[in-house]
């Protein structure tokens, strides 16, 4: 005769080290939550700007002065003039739409490109998935620099190009975060009762598999997104993307880095301040979002 | 012998020991400092040489290395201009490998007679046959280029008449038959015997050897090299003229800003390829001197012959009332320009002014595009030099002003070396572009641009009078009455068909320290260093 046994729970105050870790949790909830606001606060700013550039500009970004180029900062140019003589707060606003578009095409082109090389990865295993993980394993060996000149080298330096090119070199890494969480899933009982009920293995990846793993990616694509201005300012510098007299900040801080040691230290010192506020905007609604989906 | 020792004579012995340290202890850091200053020129350059082989153009800081490390059997020679700088003086050679030389009638025989102890940097006679060698490797691993330009196709046409005695016999009577031996590009004097000992059946002319090694004709040679970082020259022991200069260093300093810096901080002596937006700023600053030489290094706005509406005149003619020539020499040029006016470059014999009469005048564009028969929305690709601040702020300058007639510009940058592909291989349909003869001579520059089959022909220009009277020039004497006649009727006949439009000629700017001595301003721009010193 089985007798039921009785669990009696007591109660017990926290340890000290507990109550710290708790008060420390709730700090630290708290501190990320604020970031993650400010951060997302940030973005949606830089996303206002970008999209209300055409209507809030006070100068138009490409017409200049010629007799007032190398402008300092004043009153009707708060950020100076540039050596056209354009308007840099004018540059600076219109050229949040550059940035803003590359930052959110790039993502989205590598995050689905990617989503689904590591889903069927993932999914598929053995054979299939030696060749595709290798493969992006030559791509991410490749030096992003090189992989942009031989894109430039074969196709019309512009923004498609520039896109294309940054979007390669993120593949991968969605690529493998994807194929990691499916490997993890796929294992799981759900997964098992999809297949049990007869799910094709496009629905069960999709309609299943998937919501389940995409945490991490979209996490990961708020980095990617200030990783893909710093490249596109590098690149255009190099030619390729957005081309003159388009005001993109990665070119108009490295026209303006000569300029420095002459004096003219705004017309390097706004563009970049602004595609600081923005990548680290993105980085702080990362981190927000990676802090919330934390165990 | 007594001591007496007074109060005043203590004093002033004191005193005077005293004294003497000072001025000593202050004036021996000095002196050896001013013997550092008169021993060596540090020289900051914008990347590293690349390659020691001569026959390739490899930018401005190469060649200044080859003047150091290469011979040529003469040079230009000098004249002093009212303010106390040295420029190349058109009318008189220096003779350098040379002692003499005569010139037959006709112009096709030249002979030199050389200098009886002309060695290489490893003791090995520099002599007539050495300097036919030389010619010959040349002409083995080019086949063609700047020496059938200068009327020499073959070693057939190099004759040894005895150890210092050399005859070049030209196909014809290039009016830069003579000065053409002071080239680099063509007359830089190898040690042809000690390259062809490097060999292999796949590298028959020893040029991997080459590219890093060499046996010096010239004033200095290589001591030192760390590629990327510093190259070191000491003087040639066998030079025929030694330099003031014991040692010469050139820093790689990619950065233009901070060449200036180093410049103006006195880190080095010398400092190329300096931003024209910083030379007015340089030449407030103490210790610091600019030389700023009008050239013949144009700049043109070019478009195509090969297709509409390029080919048409009164587009031509829209384009050139379009330019915003003032605006270009302010902002792109910061006023280090001079306006240039033809299809030849200015400061050059042979150029003339009179007819261009192009000036801004968008009025007058707007009139000429509208029988241009343009279509509406037309736009054009134009390739830009991908780091050359003045083709990219030129071309958006342009841009700009045509944007103003409803022609729309498409700027694609990209690498020097592409850009000068499309060029050559005449498939760019607008552009703006550059170019500067070696030799400051219209009909040289005519042989290169305008002819036919002329490289840097990227237009495909072709006028039949125009195109006769660019061949007759090249083998007339120069400065000849009838010479200057024809010269004169093909500019107005080419600036009459807009063959190109002059925007400006650039300055060449030399920035150095005050106590650098003895800068000559030659027609390639090309610094003697061996010829400075340190004062």
């Amino acid at each position: 005769m089985a007798t039921a046994q009785t669990h009696t729970h007591v109660l017990s105050a926290p340890t000290r080290l507990e109550a710290q870790h708790q008060v420390t949790k709730r700090r630290g909830i708290f501190s990320n939550q604020c970031l993650f606001r400010i951060g997302v606060t940030m973005t949606l700013l830089w996303l206002g700007v970008a999209l209300l550039a055409p209507w809030i500009t006070p100068y138009h970004p490409l017409k200049g002065d010629a007799a007032l180029a190398n402008g300092s900062p004043s009153f009707e140019h708060p950020f100076g003039l540039d050596k056209y003589g354009r308007d840099i707060l004018s540059r600076v606003i219109y050229g949040s739409r550059y940035d803003f578009f590359i930052a959110l095409t790039v993502v989205l082109g590598a995050m689905a490109t990617g989503t689904l090389i590591g889903s069927i990865s993932g999914f598929m295993g053995g054979k299939l998935d030696n060749v595709l993980m290798r493969l992006m394993d030559m791509v991410l060996a490749f030096p992003s620099f090189v992989l942009a000149l031989v894109f430039v080298a074969i196709f019309p330096p512009n923004l498609t190009t520039l896109v294309v090119a940054l979007s390669i070199r993120f593949v991968p890494i969605y690529a493998r975060l994807i194929r990691g969480e499916i490997l993890v899933e796929k294992v799981k009982e759900y997964a098992a009762a999809a297949q049990a009920i007869g799910s094709s293995q496009w629905r069960l990846i999709f309609r299943h598999l998937l919501p389940n793993a995409y945490t991490p990616i979209i996490t990961q694509s708020t980095t990617n997104m200030s990783w893909a201005i710093l490249n596109a300012a590098g690149l255009s510098f190099l030619g390729l993307g957005i081309q003159p007299p388009m005001p993109e900040w990665g070119v108009m801080i490295s026209e303006g880095s000569s300029y420095i040691v002459s004096g003219e230290w705004w017309m390097s010192f706004f563009p970049g301040a602004a595609l600081i506020l923005m990548t680290a905007g993105f980085i702080l609604v990362g981190d927000g979002l990676n802090a919330q989906t934390e165990p | 012998m007594s001591l007496n020792i007074t109060r005043r004579r203590f004093m002033g012995q004191t005193l005077g020991v005293i004294g003497g340290t000072m001025v000593s202890g202050a004036l021996l850091p000095l002196l050896a400092e001013a013997a550092q200053h008169k021993s060596i020129l540090r020289v900051a350059v914008e990347r590293d040489f690349e390659t020691l082989r001569p026959e390739l153009s490899a930018g401005s800081t190469n060649w200044m290395l080859r003047r150091l490390i290469y011979s040529t059997p003469i040079l230009w020679g000098t004249k002093q201009q009212p303010d106390g700088s040295l420029i190349y003086d058109n009318n008189t050679l220096e003779m350098v490998l040379a002692l003499a030389y005569t010139i037959s009638e006709d112009r096709q025989t030249i002979e030199f007679t050389l200098h009886p102890n002309a060695k290489f940097a490893n003791g090995d006679p520099l002599d007539a046959q050495a300097i036919r060698d030389s010619h010959a490797w040349f002409l083995a691993t080019r086949g063609s280029g700047q020496l059938k330009v200068n009327g020499i196709p073959s070693p057939d046409h190099i004759e040894v008449i005895d150890a210092v005695t050399l005859r070049f016999y030209l196909d014809r009577p290039v009016a830069w038959g003579l000065i053409g031996h002071a080239l680099l590009s063509s007359s830089s004097i190898v040690h042809a015997k000690e390259i062809l000992k490097h060999v292999t059946a796949d590298d028959p002319h020893g040029i991997k050897w080459l590219e890093s090694k060499t046996i010096e004709s010239g004033a200095f040679r290589i001591d030192d090299w760390q590629r990327g970082t510093m190259m070191s020259l000491v003087p040639n022991p066998h030079a025929l003229k030694p330099s003031k200069l014991e040692r010469i260093i050139f820093q790689i300093v990619p950065n233009a800003a901070t060449r200036r810096i180093v410049l103006e901080r006195g880190d080095v002596d010398f400092a190329v390829e300096i931003a024209a937006k910083d030379i007015p700023d340089l030449r407030k600053v103490s210790g610091v001197k600019v030389i700023s030489s009008p050239s013949a290094h144009g700049w043109w706005l070019g478009m195509t012959w090969r297709k509409a509406p390029f080919n048409n005149i009164h587009f031509r003619r829209a384009m050139a009332w379009a330019i915003p020539y003032k605006t270009l020499l302010q902002v792109v040029t910061r006023g280090l320009a001079e306006p240039a006016r033809s299809c030849v470059p200015n400061n050059i014999s042979g150029y003339t002014g009179d007819f261009w009469p192009y000036e801004t005048n968008l009025e007058k564009a707007q009139e000429e595009l509208a029988q241009a028969d343009v279509p509406s929305g037309f736009s054009v690709a134009v390739p830009v030099y991908s780091g050359d601040l003045v083709d990219e702020e030129t071309t958006v300058l342009i841009q700009e002003s045509l944007a103003q007639l409803g022609i729309k510009l498409v700027i694609q940058k990209m690498p020097i070396s592409q850009k000068r592909s499309l060029l050559t291989q005449k498939k760019v349909d607008m552009a703006v572009y550059d170019w500067r003869p070696w030799i400051p001579d219209a009909g040289y520059f005519i042989y290169w641009n305008w002819l036919p089959d002329s490289f840097w022909n990227s237009w495909s220009y072709t006028h039949e009078e125009a195109q006769r009277l660019g061949d007759e020039v090249i083998t007339m004497a120069p400065g000849s009455p009838e010479r200057e006649a024809k010269l004169r009727r093909f500019q107005e006949i080419v600036n009459g068909d807009v063959g190109l439009v002059p925007l400006f000629m650039q300055y060449d700017n030399i920035v150095m320290r005050d106590h650098v001595q003895g800068y000559v301003y030659y027609p390639d721009a090309v610094p003697v260093l061996s010829k400075m010193s340190l004062g």
